[in-house]
């Protein structure tokens, strides 16, 4: 018997849902997205990337104007110029990334493991100086040392992070691995996971519930999976699943989602495949 | 290792002519697909004579379970039938299934059982009914998950379990009504199971596993089967406009898109080394890398761009045209393609000479004493 519990959704939607290529979210799409996420429940929202500038801050002063129950998160790199624009553009809650494989931290940062953790500590206690709150991200996760996650996470924690973000950044996981690996990884880890999951080979969903089912307690998700490449795991597909397979619930209300999708599809300017699950015509 | 086609049933239920059918067949033929079911009471309805012997090797029907249907397809001229039936929870087979199987084994054709509401059952109910089959000889058990009740982890369980209890070919059939359905084809190919139920893009009613999923998962995921068709994108591409439809441009797999990185950060990285964010080249699937310029680059996706057209743009520049792409791409909501950034560079250009024109010729002005 599985024991009933909840799990939380950060909807990232407005970040890496609008990173998909093409995608571009006016500042009125972004406060009515945003809206309509916290009317259906949301508890976190990741709304952009201050660093972009320009008319992205103009739309995240907008969203955070909003009297929003939920909690809204800016996404940052590890470094004083991205904390700089979130926090002039008011937000109290910080999302602060580095890549945890040795692939991203060699070849993309030209750093070592040390530089990362040095980088994320000095990244953390300048956000908190703030008065900021923050929650980390370990990007490509799924390729890393698993160990260097956790050390990572440790950092998080004792500096007082609030939540560490898994990524499967290139969508690599595959479901029965997944669920071995945070059946290991949760009790060893010294924060709440939040899984964010990448559908390369049409995985996100059922990787996103696995980690849940083994002990994750949050999950990032996109509106309908938008999102870079093959998307993100959809919202509506791992809520619904969530209940079905597992009894595990979110207070989301799933009668938003259709609106939720069509809402994102036209500021999307694309259509539903009439075979998506929950929101396509051909499963009505 | 047998993938069973779903695409063909979707295409008879959406009304494709028998030449178009036959279009798909050959296309699935390419993709190493040699079996599709299809209802015969629609192939029936549709009133298409009898199989061809090409359609005669690759088709399958699916009967509901009674002998009179199993009668029709054979008239139809199909050689393998599905004898298919959701039995009531604590009832076994009932006895017009029982006679379908006795008439179709009767007849010569090759004979699969299927329960459509297998996933309803518990394994213990699953192995009495198959205790109720009345005939040898049967070709393989078709486990349906007809309501999407499986997750990959139940789906790994109870494919292990039957594949020890069941001693025919197992095959699994799985729906997609909360999007799990490749999720749970790929648990049951993880624990040996050798047919299993696909459709491209995951088409049908209630949803199947993609076949294109299963066929990269299986090779970068699992590491088996080196044999992907380098077309993978294009043929599936084709078999979803028979049917009237588009491929999504962000499809897993064969969407036109899924190589089109935007982001500065992404982009920055996939130019040192694509394997930072791509799971598996474009060329395996038959796509291409597009670096597209947009809300989200950053200077160095836009001199990355400048390169790719043999262009050296110093950073001054792309922090110029960067300011002016992002103007573009909010105001009309999407990309800037190429000619229009181009477009930009020029006039960036023109003005600059213009500006130095200007100079120069003040310059000659005052060295003239005018």
């Amino acid at each position: 018997m599985q024991e009933v519990r909840r799990a939380e959704i950060v909807d990232t939607t407005l970040r890496d849902g609008e990173q998909s290529p093409g995608i571009v979210f006016s500042v009125q799409d972004k406060v009515k997205i945003a809206t309509a996420l916290d009317k259906a429940g949301i508890p976190w929202i990741e709304a952009g990337v201050p660093a972009m500038g320009g008319d992205e801050q103009e739309a995240m002063k907008m969203v955070l104007a909003e009297p929003l129950k939920a909690k809204i998160i800016a996404w940052n790199r590890a470094n004083k110029e991205d904390i700089l624009a979130s926090i002039s553009c008011g937000f109290s809650y910080l999302h602060i990334s580095v890549p945890v494989s040795d692939l991203h931290i060699k070849q993309k940062l030209k750093k070592d493991r040390a530089w990362v953790l040095d980088q994320l500590e000095k990244s953390i206690l300048f956000a908190q100086s703030f008065g900021c709150t923050v929650t980390v991200g370990a990007e490509d996760a799924s390729r890393a040392d698993r160990e260097y996650f956790l050390q990572v996470a440790d950092v998080a924690a004792r500096l007082g992070a609030i939540h560490i973000r898994y990524a499967d950044t290139v969508g690599c996981l595959n479901p029965l691995i997944t669920h071995a690996i945070f059946q290991e990884l949760i009790p060893r880890c010294p924060l709440p996971v939040e899984v964010h999951m990448h559908n390369d080979f049409g995985l996100a969903g059922a990787n996103t519930i696995v980690a849940l089912q083994a002990g994750a307690d949050l999950a990032s998700t996109t509106v309908a999976g938008i999102g870079e490449r093959a998307g993100n795991a959809a919202l509506e597909e791992v809520v619904t699943a969530l209940q079905v397979m597992y009894g595990i619930s979110t207070p989301i209300d799933k009668d938003a989602f259709l609106g939720l999708s069509d809402l994102v599809m036209q500021a999307s300017d694309k259509t539903t495949f009439p075979y998506k699950p929950i929101t396509g015509s051909a499963f009505a | 290792m047998i993938w069973i086609d779903q695409t063909l049933q979707e295409g008879l239920a959406r009304g494709l002519n028998r030449g178009e059918l036959k279009q798909i067949l050959s296309i699935l033929q390419k993709l190493h697909v040699e079996t599709s079911d299809v209802i015969v009471a629609d192939w029936e309805q549709k009133g298409f004579s009898e199989l061809t012997r090409f359609e005669q090797e690759r088709l399958r029907g699916i009967t509901n379970g009674t002998a009179e249907e199993v009668e029709r397809a054979h008239a139809l001229g199909f050689k393998k039938i599905i004898v298919s039936c959701a039995p009531h929870l604590g009832q076994g087979l009932i006895s017009q299934v029982c006679a379908a199987l006795f008439a179709a084994k009767k007849m010569g054709m090759k004979v699969s059982l299927c329960i459509e509401n297998a996933s309803q059952f518990s394994l213990e109910e699953i192995g009495f009914l198959w205790r109720d089959i009345p005939i040898d000889g049967i070709e393989s058990f078709i486990y349906s998950d007809r309501d999407s009740l499986l997750d990959p982890l139940s789906t790994a369980r109870i494919m292990a379990f039957l594949r020890k209890k069941i001693p025919v070919t197992l095959e699994f059939h799985g729906h997609n009504a909360y999007g799990l359905a490749s999720a749970n084809g790929l648990a049951a190919l993880q624990t040996g199971v050798k047919n299993i139920a696909v459709a491209v893009a995951g088409i049908g009613l209630h949803g199947h596993a993609a076949i294109e999923e299963l066929i990269m998962a299986r090779k970068s995921l699992l590491g088996e089967g080196s044999g992907v068709n380098s077309q993978l994108a294009q043929l599936c591409s084709q078999m979803i406009s028979l049917i009237g439809l588009n491929v999504p441009s962000s499809k897993s797999i064969i969407g036109r898109d899924i190589f089109a990185h935007e982001s500065g950060i992404h982009v920055d990285g996939v130019v040192k080394n694509p394997q930072l964010y791509e799971a598996f080249s474009p060329e395996e699937v038959g796509l291409e890398r597009r670096l597209v310029i947009g809300k989200h680059s950053g200077t160095s996706s836009i001199q990355a761009k400048f390169r790719q057209w043999n262009q050296i743009l110093p950073v001054a520049d792309a922090q110029i045209l960067l300011k002016q792409v992002r103007e573009l791409a909010v105001a009309e909501k999407k990309e800037v393609d190429d000619n229009a950034l181009w477009g930009m560079y020029q006039a960036m250009i023109s003005k600059r000479s213009k500006r130095f024109s200007t100079i120069e010729v003040k310059h000659q002005r005052f060295v003239a004493g005018v």
